[in-house]
Formats: C-alpha cells, structure tokens, sequence
C-alpha cells in the first residue's frame, strides 16, 4: 500500500457516501425482514418506509458534520450503483484511538464475499488512515455467523455481558470483540491483505 | 412492602433541583482524577449555567430516560455524589453510573451503599433484569465497591484508554436481578417468590 492506493476500492466493492435518492429504496426493502436488524444489535425491529429512513440517513449525514466521531459508507459493487450493504467506524474517541465498528450486507446480497471485501477496506481505513489503535464490535450470542466473520480478521472474544437480550423468549448474550493495531499488522501475511 | 426505599445507613438517595447539581457538578469535574475515573473522554470543564439547562430539559422528560438521584450522607445531610440509570432498553438492561464528588468520603463505603440502593431501585421499583457498568483498570477501589454491591466481572476491552502515555483496559461487571436476590434478599426481608 502507497499513498497511491484508493482507500475506498476493493477487489469487488467499493466504500461510497449516501446516496440520498435510492438508497432509502433499497433498505425500505431490507427493513421488511427482521434478519438484517436482528443480527446486527438489540435494538427493536421494526419495518420502515423510505420517507423513515431517509430522515435517519439525513441524521447520520449530520453527525458526521457535526461530531465528527462517525465514518458512515454506503457498500456498492465496483461496476454498478446497486446498494449491497453498509458499515460504519462509529463512536471514535480520538485522545483513546478507538472505536466501533459494523458491516452489514444486504439479505439478497449475502454468501458472494462483499462483506470481507468491504471490512477489509474498513479495517485498513480504520488502522491506517485514521490512526486508530483498537476496534471493537458488538454482536448478539446467537449471530454465529458474525462471530466467525470477526473472528477470522483477528477479533478475539474479550467481554460477554450476560442476558442483556430477550428474544424468541428467551435470553441471550451480547458479546464484545476487539481487535488491536498491532494484531491487524501482524495478521496482514496469513490474511492477504494488500 | 418496605416502602422506605431511598434510604440506607449512611447515606440517602434525593432529588436535587437543575440548580443545585448544576454547581456541584461543576465544582467536582474541576477535580480531574474525580473525571478520570469517571469517564473516558477528556474532561469539558462546563459552567454551572449549561449543566443547569442540559439538566431541566432532562428532568423534564416523563418517563425519564435518565433516573438520577444525588447522594446525600445521612449525618449532616450534605450533598456528596450522585448516581443514576441511563438507558434502561426494551430488554430490561441499564447502564448504572455512579460518582462521589467530595473526597473526604471516598473509601468509606458511601458509594457502595449508594449503588446497593439504587440497584435495590432497579430491581424492585423498575423491574429490571440486570443492570451493567464498566470501571477503568485503574480504578481499583471502584471495582471492589461494585463487587460489594453484587456486580460480577464479564470482560475486559483492551487497552481503550490512553491517558498519561499508557494503555489502560476497561472492565464490563453485570448484576443480574435473580443473583442479586439470592444474595440481598434476606437483606432486604424479601419473600423470594413475590419479590
């Protein structure tokens, strides 16, 4: 990597901003099965309309402006428009280094290697570009997946805050995983990262 | 029913009026170690006006999202700290934060009793499953408290803060409402299957 190298641009996607006029579409659609919501927090789900979630993008748009502690892309394919996914560096304290990060990949889009693409371009950012030295990611017990997706770019399980989840009757755990600078660098030969 | 909730041995749990936090709060973050025990971000060192209008907004809101009470030492009835839940989620958890601003009562069991009523608040006035917090590394004297108070240790996030040219981790403890019965009910003259 140079100073060359698009920061944005990976092998099959590529890290853009919001784009206000057809994304809402695209996550309006997303919102009407609670898989995507249910996997990523604890937060309720619940269906959305366009007009809802252009209000939220709008109001990400502004934090980022305005608190400067959030990173927030929208996840497209490298030769099309189409929405697959987002992520986001979230709640950043600069005098610490850290911060949080989420990818999401939409339901229709998933099993076709976009979100390993995309989280490598958001870890290499993350570590490189805004200097940070530690990520953690925040993930329900029961999302296997994303457990092993975390685990397999260096993450190591580090806090599991018990029964903070009820769903489906019944509790579940909220894992805590972290990753430090120093384990992403050394991880960068066995990951073939570029 | 025990309905004197709010009070304890040494210390009460009070409504304070916007004003009066305001200028405590103001003169405690002027301690620093007190706001780097507190919290992870650098200090603002905030006038009492500010504090004093975040504050009337906040208490305004019916139902609270934030439930906070100062910390008043029964002998003199001076006001020493504060605590409060923030938070609370659709799944009954909450983030308890706690914070005694006058030194003369730090290491004395204050705060503890402080935490072990307002825990007493969450579990039977609230009706929540478990109440969380996490403590700095070098905090020592916090995570004994809260272990006192029935928190159990759930993890530790490496090396979140840097402060003084160090990394320091951050320790997640959790109370869950059934432990925490076991433990304080008789305490407490609870009837398990009622309480």
């Amino acid at each position: 990597m140079n100073i060359s190298t698009s920061l944005y641009t990976g092998k099959l996607v590529r890290l853009t901003r919001i784009e206000m006029d057809k994304d809402p579409a695209t996550l309006a659609e997303w919102s009407k099965d609670a898989a995507l919501a249910r996997m990523l927090d604890q937060t309720p789900a619940r269906p959305l309309a366009p007009e809802q979630i252009k209000k939220r993008l709008e109001k990400i748009e502004k934090g980022m402006d305005e608190d400067h502690d959030l990173f927030h892309f929208h996840i497209r394919l490298l030769e099309e428009e189409k929405l697959v996914g987002w992520g986001k560096i979230y709640w950043i304290l600069w005098p610490s280094q850290i911060a949080n990060i989420e990818l999401a990949i939409g339901p229709s889009e998933q099993g076709q290697g976009y979100g390993a693409d995309a989280f490598r371009l958001l870890l290499r950012l993350a570590f490189t570009e805004l200097n940070l030295n530690r990520l953690a990611a925040s993930l329900p017990e029961y999302n296997i997946r994303g457990i092993n997706f975390v685990k397999k770019f260096g993450f190591s399980e580090e806090v599991r805050r018990r029964e903070v989840i009820l769903r489906d009757g019944r509790r579940w755990d909220s894992l805590l995983f972290g990753l430090l600078h120093s384990e992403w660098i050394s991880n960068q030969g066995s990951m073939n990262h570029e | 029913m025990n309905n004197d909730i709010f009070r304890g041995k040494l210390v009460r749990l009070s409504a304070e009026n916007p004003e009066t936090y305001a200028e405590h709060f103001s003169r405690w973050w002027h301690d620093s170690e007190y706001g780097r025990l507190l919290d992870l971000a650098p200090a603002q060192l905030y006038s009492p006006k500010r504090t004093k209008e975040w504050l009337e907004k906040e208490l305004e809101k019916d139902p609270p999202e934030m439930w906070l009470f100062g910390i008043r030492a029964q002998d003199g009835d001076k006001l020493i700290g504060f605590v409060d839940l923030s938070g609370a989620t659709a799944h009954g958890d909450t983030f308890v934060g706690i914070g005694i601003g006058e030194r003369d009562y730090w290491g004395r069991g204050y705060g503890t009793e402080a935490m072990k009523l307002v825990l007493r608040f969450a579990f039977l006035e609230l009706g929540l499953h478990r109440v969380s917090l996490d403590v700095f590394e070098y905090n020592p004297r916090g995570v004994k408290s809260y272990e006192k108070a029935g928190f159990r240790h759930e993890g530790r996030a490496r090396e979140m803060i840097l402060r003084d040219g160090k990394r320091f981790d951050v320790l997640f403890m959790g109370v869950l409402r059934e432990d925490w019965l076991k433990q304080f009910g008789a305490e407490y003259d609870l009837i398990p299957n009622i309480a």
